[in-house]
């Protein structure tokens, strides 16, 4: 038994060894190339900004925000400053889980505005999808690496700890190597996006517009049946920020007219149950966001800037009267 | 449960340690145990067709044995024991393809075949533990192994679960180490974690990210340029050769942790110098079972000409078959088939040319200028095997030559932009099925990789690297196994991608 005693001890040496060295590296300053990891920049941007602040969250609809012109108008309308700060990332978060993270660090007077896109709301096999993308619970770990090691813990999940954090120590190597190919010696980390500072601007939207493609992506959905998991949680969390005197309101998202035709029962229905059923404040209708096609960009979700431009004036100027 | 799996790895600890704390006397029943409880965790119904062909084999050979030396009864029961696996694998494996390929020439002759679509799962290994059962049989039969009594033993000989998935295909001669005591030895131990240690390696950090470029190409042969058939290919000849080794040095380590050895499936097979010589170091388990129990009685060498080349063509043909029922494979066999023929019907011309220019007074070029002739005939061989329908894969191999020559023809007319229009690609966010950010990163990693590889195999082609390293200091050999360790922890591919000859 004295052989296996020594080799377990070499393998647990071997193991230390290979913890230590996951250890450092996941310590090490650096960056991760992959869009999701923005999650950490738009954190560290709301942190940045003083309260009181406007914070638009939501899917990657809301990434071609003109959030400078909403800030000046309402800040012009309402006569005191206001930040803006946009947390649009991508229509495959969990929003529960998004807004989950950035609750502590609202404070009094901040106004949320919720606008998921409405694959998340109305389409049941895309929202269980969202629940299970490996990918964006990564990044998610990343945003609160505690809590969520507590939560796998608690779970008896050690193995998935292990691999997330394997994989995104994975990612930060592969990010260093593209640094060095690429030979970005000026390159700053921020421990999140790579190319965050290169593809978003101050208040968190996207500096380049998206491509403009016919026919658009995600087109030709039929939607279900309201997903209720998804709008309870809104429910709960316009309740807990209320009480914290934080205004929460829901718009809805850019949407073509022939899509919107083609879904406007159940979209009216959504409607219904955010208004009368959950009694959530809405700052848009549907109809308000309804575009012809020719403002979109590439997909059904993505306004190009001459549709941008009208959407952002439209919310400013239902900002400036919801804040008034 | 994969090898590549924390599940495995779970498995395979609770596994070793519990079988050096039993007493030798259960270690079989433990081993048999763990492969029944390994093999079910695929789908447990695998385990009826498994212990049928347990079964049948161990009363066959015991039959066969009972009876006078090669008496009638002797081989009937010989018969039923090479036919029942073989009935098992066609009805598995063989009979929707021959049942498409009936339809197929009804349609072409205008009768009525009325088509029903068979669709069975193909219970893992099972092309695997046939061969073996049937080896089995015929040792026994030709009386080189005595039948074994100790039904434990033969059924954990055929279900042992380092091999059972994917080979190597092992001889009856396993048996005896089932049976031999022996204490934990440090060596094997420490000789099984390295071999284990390099499969992950050219497993999860090689053959998994190559394998996402062959897989976009494949996939999509019509979206790709001739000269991305040619890249994929040549990336699939690495893919599938870190992808089986792997397995295989994975399976030979498991083995070798608990004391007992597993037959060599590889030796270096790309340093090959003529398709033949490759044949002797690729799947060695499965070619030299095609040896000894195909190919030498039908006759092998010792017969006219022309009925030894067809026995030669036939047994590829035949292994061209055990990988897949689909043409796309018999297509393969057919091609190595005529590969090996060629190189008979060729072999005075060639040493001929070979004298004339004088290329046997330079070896090192000559041999250099074989191994790459024999790299290139199985690789393109290797676009049949892996495309996923004949005509894919025939409109591959056009494209190859197409690409080749598109390629070559603008280098010399030094023809920049022609050249990046020929690597430009139609697909939008992604390159290789890489996104574009991580692309350059990955391929680095894979080449940094692969020319590792190739060191190493080039040291073991010269020496034993294993008992080199062992010579070494403290110091360099834990730095290499740190090295080896990291490598498969920060760059292996944590996909769970399947084994590609899990699927024969």
């Amino acid at each position: 038994m004295n052989i296996l005693k020594k080799i377990i001890q070499k393998l647990i040496i071997m193991a230390a060894l290979l913890t230590a060295s996951s250890a450092v590296l996941w310590f090490l300053p650096g960056d991760y190339n992959h869009d999701l990891a923005a999650l950490i920049n738009k954190r560290a941007l709301l942190v940045s900004k003083k309260p009181p602040r406007i914070v638009f969250i939501g899917g990657s609809n809301l990434t071609t925000l003109k959030s400078k012109k909403i800030e000046q108008m309402v800040t012009r309308s309402r006569k005191a400053a206001r930040s803006v700060v946009n947390m649009g990332l991508w229509g495959g978060l969990d929003m529960a889980r998004y807004l989950e993270e950035i609750r502590p660090l609202l404070e009094p007077h901040d106004t949320v505005i919720i606008c998921p896109e409405y694959a998340p709301l109305l389409d049941p096999a895309f929202y269980s999808s969202v629940q299970r993308d490996e990918e964006a619970k990564k990044f998610f770990f990343l945003m609160s690496p505690l809590k969520r090691i507590e939560e796998s813990i608690r779970a008896g999940d050690y193995g998935e700890i292990i691999k997330t954090i394997a994989l995104l120590n994975q990612l930060k190597i592969k990010t260093y190597l593209h640094s060095l190919i690429n030979r970005g010696e000026g390159h700053i980390s921020t421990g999140g996006f790579y190319r965050y500072a290169a593809d978003y601007n101050s208040y968190g939207d996207r500096k380049f517009p998206f491509k403009l493609m016919r026919p658009l992506r995600s087109g030709g959905i039929v939607f279900q049946k309201p997903v209720m998991e998804n709008l309870l949680y809104l429910k709960d969390f316009t309740i807990h920020a209320q009480k914290n005197n934080i205004r929460v309101s829901i718009a809805f998202p850019p949407f073509p007219e022939p899509e919107y035709r083609r879904n406007q029962q159940r979209i009216t229905l959504l409607y219904r149950i955010i208004r009368n059923d959950l009694k959530l404040n809405l700052l848009t209708r549907p109809e308000d966001s309804v575009y012809p096609e020719l403002y979109f960009a590439d997909t059904v979700y993505h306004l190009n800037e001459k549709g941008e431009n009208l959407r952002s004036q439209m919310l400013a100027e239902k900002l400036s009267e919801l804040i008034h | 449960m994969l090898f590549n799996s924390i599940e495995f790895i779970i498995f395979f600890s609770i596994v070793a340690v519990i079988y050096y704390r039993i007493p030798y006397k259960w270690r079989w029943a433990w081993l048999l145990a763990c492969g029944f409880w390994f093999y079910m965790s695929f789908a447990p119904w695998f385990i009826l067709p498994l212990l049928s062909v347990i079964l049948i084999e161990y009363l066959a050979a015991r039959l066969i044995e009972q009876k006078e030396n090669r008496s009638i009864s002797a081989r009937i029961f010989l018969a039923v024991g090479i036919t029942y696996p073989l009935i098992l694998l066609i009805i598995f494996k063989y009979l929707p393809f021959f049942n498409d390929a009936v339809a197929q020439t009804a349609r072409l002759l205008h009768l009525n075949y009325p088509q029903k679509i068979v669709n069975l799962i193909i219970p893992v290994g099972i092309s695997y533990y046939a061969l073996q059962s049937i080896s089995y049989v015929i040792e026994v039969y030709r009386g080189s192994q005595k039948a074994e009594r100790h039904f434990g033993i033969y059924a954990l000989h055929i279900s042992f679960f380092p091999k059972i998935i994917a080979g190597p295909i092992e001889r009856p001669n396993l048996i005896k180490q089932f049976l031999r005591k022996r204490p934990p030895d440090y060596r094997d131990i420490t000789d099984g974690l390295r071999l284990m240690a390099f499969g992950f390696f050219k497993k999860l950090v090689i053959a998994d990210r190559i394998g996402i470029a062959v897989n976009e190409v494949y996939n999509h042969p019509y979206d790709y340029h001739g000269i991305y058939h040619i890249l994929a290919t040549a990336f699939f000849s690495v893919q599938l050769y870190c992808d089986f080794s792997g397995y295989s040095d994975i399976a030979k380590g498991a083995a070798r942790v608990l004391g007992l050895r597993l037959m060599d499936n590889f030796k270096r097979p790309y340093g090959a110098r003529s398709i033949r010589e490759f044949w002797r170091r690729w799947h060695i388990s499965l070619t030299t079972w095609l040896r000894d129990y195909w190919y030498i009685p039908l006759g092998g060498n010792r017969v006219a000409g022309w009925r030894w080349q067809y026995n030669l063509f036939i047994t590829f043909l035949a292994s061209g078959l055990w990988h897949g029922a689909s043409w796309t494979f018999v297509a393969w066999g057919v091609l190595h088939g005529l590969y090996v023929l060629a190189g008979v019907w060729s072999i005075r011309v060639r040493s001929n040319l070979v004298h004339r220019i004088g290329l046997y007074r330079l070896p090192r070029l000559y041999r250099g200028l074989q191994v790459s002739v024999t790299c290139i005939l199985v690789g393109f061989a290797w676009i049949f095997f892996r495309a996923d329908t004949l005509s894919d894969a025939l409109y591959m191999a056009r494209q190859v030559f197409t690409g080749a020559g598109d390629f070559l023809s603008m280098l010399f007319a030094d023809d920049a932009a022609g050249l990046r229009a020929l690597f430009n690609i139609a697909r939008d966010n992604t390159i290789l099925g890489f996104s574009r950010e991580t692309y350059r990163p990955e391929m680095l990693i894979a080449l940094v990789s692969i020319i590792s590889l190739g060191i190493i195999s080039t040291v073991q082609e010269r020496t034993n690297a294993g008992e080199a390293l062992l010579k070494k200091g403290a110091f360099v050999r834990w730095s290499l196994y740190y090295l080896l360790a990291s490598a498969v922890l920060f760059f292996g591919m944590f996909t769970k991608e399947q084994f590609i000859y899990f699927r024969f």
